[in-house]
């Protein structure tokens, strides 16, 4: 056999192979969106019965400790903690933890609320670096600030459980503003199923565009630049088609770490945070539903497509990558660290369809896409390439593509319709169909990337300066925490 | 295979473009629409208003003898708006309306449709309505089978239906979602203290959480006539249900029942303890200082704190036993009373009388001094760093250990 021939027979195996995992790849996105239409109209419909202002004043709802890990934040968290205290719920402290930050954000916050400080005695749950000291607010008794060293998210946030007194703990990051009655929505499948619902996220979305006043978004609007419009298609698709669907399938393996609510008694039982991965709250959750199939614990862990958390995106294409980059190492970690997972019947359809769907189309897919541009030029230079083929597969996946980005627009205008004007409409429309000429194979590229970063074991949170909430400074850049795989 | 793709590629463009004209349609209906109703809403709502507002018999006559078919959706709208804002003879006779109007008939209907969440809506409106005929309709559909038909129901007994409603408003409270109950709960709160006899008879045959339930809201209506059969819950089997009576107990304030909550500080489930102390705080209960002072060496940490805030609530007597406890023998008593004396201020006050003469600067001294030997010197380091008065400082500077001073005024 030459060398031609082998050459040959892979680039037609590869074809071939490519082929069946479009088909896969795009039954499995169908069948999400077919879900996630249902999901989606059913919560819409609740939502009309919710009775909020009920659950607000009882004391019957379960309180809730919001954990707040911040590390050089010192242009955001007076505004976030301000957001924060003006949130509509019973009963709720907020333990802002300052992860070593070297700026003023602890000094911030001192002013702002006046902390002082306390002989807090708590319980040291989960090992953490060491806490130097443990704040009150004079002014919002519900006002708790950690100053420990530095020793990471996942560490600020195990300080945090520490030191939080109530069952369930909610993590938010310092960049992010959630809506009057997001804890309200949020906390609602815990009341629903006290007893089994572990875990429930709500949707992100995108401040970068709208106008943030005393910590709440004001007036709600598509952003100027292209980039983080590409961003606000992705995680309309991400979480309104995505997430929703794998809930409903009980097989939700994400929960933003910008906006997420545990039980606190089984986070601790797992040992809280793991500092092993990039990705902390997604390998949190895998982790989560590891240990509870294995206990043969019936639980829950659900997605809330309701409740809103408002976060930065990154406007520069450096940025972008250095977010990106972060994610999918993480997703990689988390895989390799919950192999034995992977198609094992013993942790359900989570083992059997979720987690083979992370490992084999989020992780490897960019991969594949990448591989298939090369293979394509291949073909070409040997003279394989079925050019009409060719052209009607490019066009079967680019209007796959778009199709599953006004998917996406349909169901938000179907349900929560958070972009009322046309002009947003149209711009959605615009930048779903653009999204397939540039920007998915830059998102694959940078993919790639961070697959080969994570094998030479290079770890980085490309972190970046911040702008704030002001009014004035609505362009925003960089939220460097939330997820948006297409699941 | 070519074939295959066109077909792939035409189902979905169809599929796509079917999408768009969809939301692009539905888009500029629902805005159309909108935009006519609240046309029509500004030009009917002064209408409306005036009936509520006058002694007119029918309000037909003012709505030009009947409501068209388009216009139904913003009437009702409007009425179902002030229904829930306006009260007494206003409520009233927009209640009528929508009977004469056939809402009323319409929700009835409504309430035997397929679907649960007409089912659901046409419960609330009814409860809105406040129609006395529906209430046999609203107590069948509190055996629905969809859980939001059963709560709309019970809410609108409770508008609708008055005292009638309470029984079964009762026995609701095993649903077993909890979502539920607290909307239930709340229900029931709200009626006052007329259920109280009620959930008392029905107690028994509740579920354990509709328990709870029940003997929280009574924590809520604060009734005195409920005392003593609270106070009998305190011997319930069920830890949890002990505890919420010692809570509901407290919440009440009924004072003649501080000795069973002493009692009940001896409990062997710590949520009962917990909630004891808590109770004694409210009741502010001297007799309970000394038995206060044991529950802050308890295991639990919840019942250490509710100990310590209820000695702070107790007043004076209260807060010279917290700082007694400083010098108990017990390290997570000593703590607690630290933290409670912190938060409450008793450090910033007392420390404030260090420049004084006499015997508030010798409680002062004492009161820094035992928290130096406990070990519990953050606040103090910070206060001998950043306290207005330089008397102050110093004197704190003098009495904590020099590395703590310093390190704090470095920091």
């Amino acid at each position: 056999m030459t060398w031609t021939r082998l050459l040959f027979d892979l680039v037609v195996g590869f074809n071939a192979f490519v082929v069946v995992y479009f088909v896969a790849l795009n039954s499995i996105y169908l069948a999400l969106f077919a879900v996630s239409l249902g999901e989606v109209f059913r919560f819409v419909r609740r939502t009309f019965f919710s009775d909020y202002r009920q659950i607000m004043q009882s004391d019957m709802a379960w309180p809730i400790s919001v954990l707040v890990p911040a590390h050089d934040e010192e242009k955001t968290i007076v505004e976030t903690v301000r957001s924060l205290l003006t949130v509509n719920y019973g009963e709720f402290e907020i333990i802002v933890v300052n992860d070593g930050s070297s700026d003023f954000t602890l000094a911030r916050l001192t002013e702002a609320y006046e902390l002082r400080r306390m002989d807090r005695v708590y319980k040291r749950s989960i090992p953490t670096a060491p806490v130097r000291a443990v704040y009150g607010s004079i002014v919002h008794p519900n006002l708790t600030v950690v100053d420990k060293g530095k020793g990471g998210k996942a560490d600020a946030l195990n300080a945090g459980i520490n030191v939080a007194r109530y069952p369930l703990i909610c993590s938010i990051d310092a960049d992010s503003v959630i809506e009057d009655n997001a804890l309200l929505r949020v906390v609602k499948p815990f009341l629903e199923n006290p007893v089994e619902t572990v875990a429930a996220g709500g949707i992100v979305r995108i401040v970068n565009g709208c106008e943030v006043r005393d910590g709440r978004v004001t007036r709600i609007a598509l952003p100027d630049r292209a980039l983080p419009i590409f961003q606000v298609v992705e995680y309309l698709r991400a979480f309104l088609t995505g997430r929703v669907g794998w809930s409903s399938l009980q097989s939700l393996l994400i929960i933003s770490g910008a906006f997420g609510i545990y039980k606190r008694q089984e986070v601790i039982e797992i040992g809280g945070y793991s500092h092993d991965t990039d990705t902390e709250d997604l390998e949190l959750v895998v982790r989560l539903h590891e240990h509870l199939r294995r206990k043969k614990q019936p639980y829950r862990v659900v997605f809330v497509p309701d409740p809103v958390c408002w976060t930065e995106a990154p406007e520069s294409l450096r940025v972008l990558a250095r977010q990106r980059n972060r994610w999918h190492r993480g997703l990689l970690q988390t895989v390799w660290l919950h192999k034995r997972m992977l198609f094992n019947p013993r942790y359900g359809a989570v083992g059997l369809f979720a987690f083979p769907y992370f490992a084999v189309f989020e992780l490897i897919g960019p991969f594949i896409e990448t591989a298939g541009y090369v293979v394509v030029v291949l073909s070409f230079l040997l003279g394989l390439l079925d050019t009409p083929f060719f052209l009607l597969f490019l066009a079967a996946s680019v209007l796959y593509g778009i199709f599953l980005s006004v998917a996406a627009i349909l169901l938000e205008e179907v349900s929560f319709r958070r972009y009322p004007g046309w002009v947003d409409l149209v711009k959605l429309f615009t930048y779903g169909v653009l999204e397939n000429f540039g920007y998915r194979q830059l998102l694959s590229a940078m993919k790639v990337k961070a697959f080969w970063d994570a094998v030479r074991r290079r770890r980085a949170w490309g972190r970046m300066q911040r702008r704030g909430f002001g009014v004035e400074d609505r362009r925003r850049y960089g939220g460097l925490s939330e997820r948006t795989s297409s699941s | 295979m070519q074939r295959v793709l066109v077909l792939a590629i035409l189902s979905v463009t169809a599929v796509f473009s079917a999408l768009t004209l969809l939301i692009v349609a539905g888009k500029a209906f629902r805005e159309i629409r909108d935009a006519r109703r609240r046309r029509r809403r500004n030009a009917l709502e002064p209408l409306v208003l005036a009936y509520a507002h006058g002694d007119a018999r029918s309000i037909l006559p003012a709505l030009g003898g009947g409501v068209s078919r388009r216009d139904r959706p913003v009437v009702e709208a409007i009425l179902l708006d002030h229904v829930q804002r306006v009260r007494g003879v206003e409520r009233d006779r927009l209640g009528r309306v929508l009977d004469e109007l056939g809402f009323v008939e319409t929700y009835l209907a409504g309430l035997s449709s397929p679907r649960w969440w007409v089912r659901a809506r046409a419960a609330e409106h009814l409860g809105l309505s406040r129609a006395k005929r529906a209430t046999p309709h609203l107590l069948r559909a509190l055996d629905d089978d969809a859980y939001d038909v059963r709560l709309r129901a019970a809410k609108a007994l409770a508008a609708a239906g008055g005292t009638a409603a309470v029984a079964p408003l009762a026995k609701a409270l095993s649903e077993p979602n909890r979502f539920a109950t607290i909307r239930i709960a709340d229900i029931l709160a709200g009626m006052g203290r007329p259920v109280v006899r009620e959930l008392i008879d029905v107690f028994p045959h509740l579920s354990r959480h509709g328990k709870l339930a029940a003997l929280d809201i009574l924590g809520r209506i604060h009734p005195p006539e409920a005392v003593a059969w609270l106070n009998e819950r305190l011997a319930d089997p069920h830890p949890d249900l002990r505890a919420r009576a010692a809570h509901a107990i407290g919440a009440i304030g009924a004072t003649a029942s501080a000795g069973v909550l002493r009692e009940a500080l001896d409990d062997p489930e710590w949520p009962v303890r917990a909630m004891a102390a808590k109770g004694l705080g409210r009741l502010h209960d001297e007799e309970a200082i000394p038995l206060l002072c044991a529950a802050m060496r308890d295991r639990e940490w919840w019942v250490r704190a509710n100990s310590g805030e209820a000695l702070r609530r107790i007043g004076p007597a209260g807060i010279a036993a917290l700082e007694g406890m400083l010098d108990d023998e017990d390290r997570y008593a000593q703590h607690q009373a630290c933290l409670v004396l912190e938060s409450a201020g008793m450090l910033e006050r007392r420390v404030a009388e260090l420049p004084s003469a006499g015997p508030g600067r010798d409680a002062a001294l004492s009161l820094v001094q035992r928290f130096v030997r406990v070990g519990q010197t953050a606040r103090l380091c910070e206060l001998a760093a950043t306290h207005r008065d330089p008397v102050v400082r110093d004197a704190l500077a003098r009495l904590l250990p020099l590395t703590e001073a310093a390190e704090e005024v470095v920091r």
